[in-house]
């Protein structure tokens, strides 16, 4: 029963995936989106099964198959399920429905819809092979299979100029942080000898592992090096600054896609890999202090960033990045379950802004410049009011949910001993001005300002479709309760659930907060909220001001501090050098010689051959004598040749 | 007064097989030619066989001979038969005009 209904849970996307694509061209437009939605459905009502069935706490192991084995390291298929584990499967099948629920609205006109949903699906059953993975290789796998998918429907609309250079763009960016988790899983194996997750959950306690030092670059503990190498997987998945300029640019895909993205099946992936190695990270002292300067400055920056971006979509992008900095920062400062808090109460609002900014796209036609729509609140009031609970959420409103995770991150940020935790408490707290003017930024801008939009797209404006319209009303319940149920759930473990060993949890310590810094960022939303109003409805002459003496300052974060630029300049061009210069040798001598040498000399030698073939009767006779002399005498030759190359068998 | 040998034998029928060859391999002229330069080749082997079964006193090589024989009468005939059918298709018989295998 438990086997089946968590078989079910992670194999019914792919089975959508795979009969979708059974389907000839013609009728998997018309087939395959339904089937697709249904079985990603049925997912989610077996986890659902499957939550109300488990106790929570305990750790459920099933074993599928085994993949292979050599000497002494057997690797298995199988799935592993406790508390955080189906959190995320929970999380990522309720998401994952409502996208492909809301596709079926918005992508209704698209050409390839099929492949859509189906490449969806595929996205879906990567990230839970992901989640469930009970070993390293495995979630290997998923890791890849989430990677293979974006590039897919990043780079759906492939006839465009632009998706497929941002699905290449994703998919080598993440290749980077790839390594760290290649290099982790090697490490891991080389000081655990398994790379069962469970063996290294009970080794990494056992103080003759932890005291181990690698040498590499010069003496390193084994944790803090392979915590480093798994931060830098995380960070590639995860966005984090340095390896986040894939996630903007990804906006070139389907809005469905990058709400999947955002919430559920990618940038996920990198914050649930810290925290299923929440107890190594509790003995790698440096890479907590890593993590924490990295989370800061991700959240820092793309808040800054946000700030003047004029897409729709890249500004919520941005603001995605710099909440995925504050999950990483309450990881660092070792309150990973707050950090999963955040993260689930997180992909509630943020796909709900996400699919909120599709219906506006859809509504305008598709424009997605920020400055050429306005005035849209009593066009579309429906999109507006969830795009206000959207924006209330995660500007941390008392009883929507951004405020009840987000206060739990900065709290533990107060609470917190470790270096440079006082620094990330200050950015956190000016990150939630940040939060609330970005996001009031795009409220007030789009719906709220005089219309700038011409009138061929006005005329056309229009509320989307009931299919859409249910996703978000769904979407906007969970981004208004999940936060108080989440707090209960995740934080005080009440209602039933328990982390149990699965991930290292402290209750949060209210004592020693002062009443002050308790309500300071509730403060400081409200004050960025002000702001915002203030730049974008009453004195909007201001905010023009503000740019032109700030100009430098304006350009830089309009320009996300050229940072396109600069990799362009280090790397891109480098690497483009090298590989046009290889591609010479290769063309000149590799193909020349090999595989066009080759049919190019047959050719020539079949043409010379051609000439021979005359089909005279004498001639051919002429051959035949000729080959069976030739014959004879190497049969006679035989015995007297000094090597034995004996074919015919005399 | 000399013997005949079976060197003597084997040169006539050296000889023999030759002006087959190049009576098959020049000719340009006619097609039944062709065949009946083959037939000389298929008598001469013949005749090597039954000197052999002469001179080694093994006359399984005669008997084999008229088995042989029979045979080439009856691939004479298929000859001919194709002979026949190729002259009714393109009113020659000319060595050079048979191009069709050509490649």
């Amino acid at each position: 029963m438990f086997d089946l209904l968590i078989f079910l849970a992670v194999f019914l996307p792919l089975a959508g995936f795979v009969v979708g694509n059974l389907f000839p061209e013609r009728y998997k437009n018309k087939h395959a989106p339904l089937i697709c939605t249904t079985f990603v459905g049925v997912s989610f009502i077996s986890t659902l099964l499957l939550t109300i069935n488990l106790k929570f706490g305990h750790v459920h192991h099933t074993h599928l198959w085994t993949w292979f084995k050599i000497k002494n390291l057997k690797v298995d298929w199988g799935m592993l399920i406790d508390s955080l584990t189906l959190t995320m499967v929970l999380l990522v099948t309720f998401i994952s429905t409502l996208v492909h629920m809301y596709s079926l609205g918005y992508m209704h006109n698209d050409y390839h819809k099929g492949k859509f949903f189906t490449l969806l699906s595929l996205f879906t059953f990567a990230m839970l092979l992901l989640v469930t993975a009970p070993n390293l290789l495995q979630l290997f796998v998923g890791w890849e299979g989430v990677g293979l998918a974006s590039y897919l429907l990043i780079g759906f609309w492939y006839t465009k100029k632009r998706p497929p250079t941002a699905a290449m763009k994703a998919f080598i960016v993440n290749r980077v942080g790839d390594v760290g988790l290649v290099a982790a899983i090697g490490l891991i194996f080389y000081v655990f000898n398994t790379i069962e997750l469970t063996s290294i959950f009970t080794k990494i306690a056992v103080s003759s592992y932890s005291k181990q030092t690698l040498h590499l670059f010069g003496d390193m503990p084994a944790f803090d090096l392979i915590g480093l190498c798994l931060l830098l997987g995380a960070m590639g998945k995860s966005a984090q600054f340095g390896l986040h300029t894939w996630l903007p640019d990804a906006m070139e895909g389907p809005t469905p896609v990058s709400a999947l993205i955002h919430a559920a099946t990618m940038v996920t992936a990198g914050i649930f890999l810290i925290c299923r190695f929440s107890h190594l990270f509790e003995l790698a002292p440096i890479a907590q202090t890593i993590m924490l300067i990295i989370g800061s400055i991700t959240t820092l920056f793309a808040g800054y960033v946000a700030l003047t971006q004029n897409d729709i979509k890249k500004i919520i992008a941005y603001s995605t990045c710099s909440q995925l900095g504050y999950m990483v920062m309450a990881c660092a400062v070792s309150a990973y379950s707050v950090a999963i808090f955040h993260l689930v109460t997180h992909a509630f609002f943020k796909a709900l802004l996400f699919l909120g900014a599709g219906s506006v796209i859809h509504a305008m036609s598709g424009e997605q410049d920020i400055r050429r729509m306005g005035g849209l609140y009593k066009n579309i009031p429906f999109t507006y009011i969830m795009m206000l609970i959207g924006s209330l959420a995660i500007t941390g409103i008392p009883i929507f949910s951004g405020f009840f995770s987000k206060d739990a991150i900065i709290e533990s940020l107060y609470n917190s001993h470790m270096p440079f935790s006082g620094a990330a408490f200050v950015i956190a707290i000016i990150v939630v001005i940040f939060t609330a003017i970005y996001s009031w930024r795009l409220i007030f801008i789009t719906f709220h300002q005089e219309p700038h939009c011409d009138e061929q797209v006005s005329a056309h404006i229009h509320e989307s479709p009931a299919s859409m319209k249910v996703p978000l009303f769904i979407l906007s319940i969970g981004a208004i309760f999940s936060g108080y149920i989440g707090k209960k759930c995740y934080l005080n473990e009440r209602l039933g659930f328990k982390w149990g060993k699965t991930l290292m949890h402290a209750p949060l310590d209210h004592s020693n907060i002062p009443v002050f810094i308790q309500y300071l960022p509730l403060l400081f939303s409200i004050l960025g909220i002000i702001i915002a109003y203030t730049l974008y409805i009453t004195r909007r002459n201001i905010a023009d001001y503000i740019m032109k003496k700030c100009y430098f300052l304006y350009k830089l974060s309009h320009n996300k501090f050229y940072i396109d630029e600069l990799y362009d300049f280090i790397f891109v061009r480098r690497v483009k050098f090298l590989g046009l210069l290889l591609s010479k040798g290769d063309i000149n001598m590799i193909d020349r010689f090999g595989p066009d040498g080759i049919a190019s000399g047959v050719f020539k030698t079949s043409g010379f051959v051609k000439k021979a073939a005359t089909g005279q009767v004498n001639h051919m006779i002429l051959a035949f004598v000729v080959a069976l002399v030739l014959i004879f005498a190497y049969m006679l030759c035989v015995p007297y040749l000094p090597l034995q190359l004996n074919f015919i068998g005399g | 007064m000399k013997t005949v040998t079976l060197n003597h034998c084997l040169v006539l029928n050296g000889i023999l097989f030759t002006l087959g060859l190049l009576g098959a391999l020049l000719n340009k002229r006619h097609l039944l030619m062709v065949l009946i330069a083959v037939e000389v080749m298929l008598l001469a082997v013949n005749l090597n066989m039954v000197s052999f079964s002469y001179f080694l006193k093994d006359y399984a090589g005669q008997v084999f001979t008229v088995f042989i024989l029979t045979v080439a009468a009856a691939e004479a005939a298929i000859g001919l038969a194709i002979l026949m059918l190729y002259f009714k298709n393109h009113g020659t018989i000319e060595v050079s005009s048979a191009t069709t295998l050509k490649g």
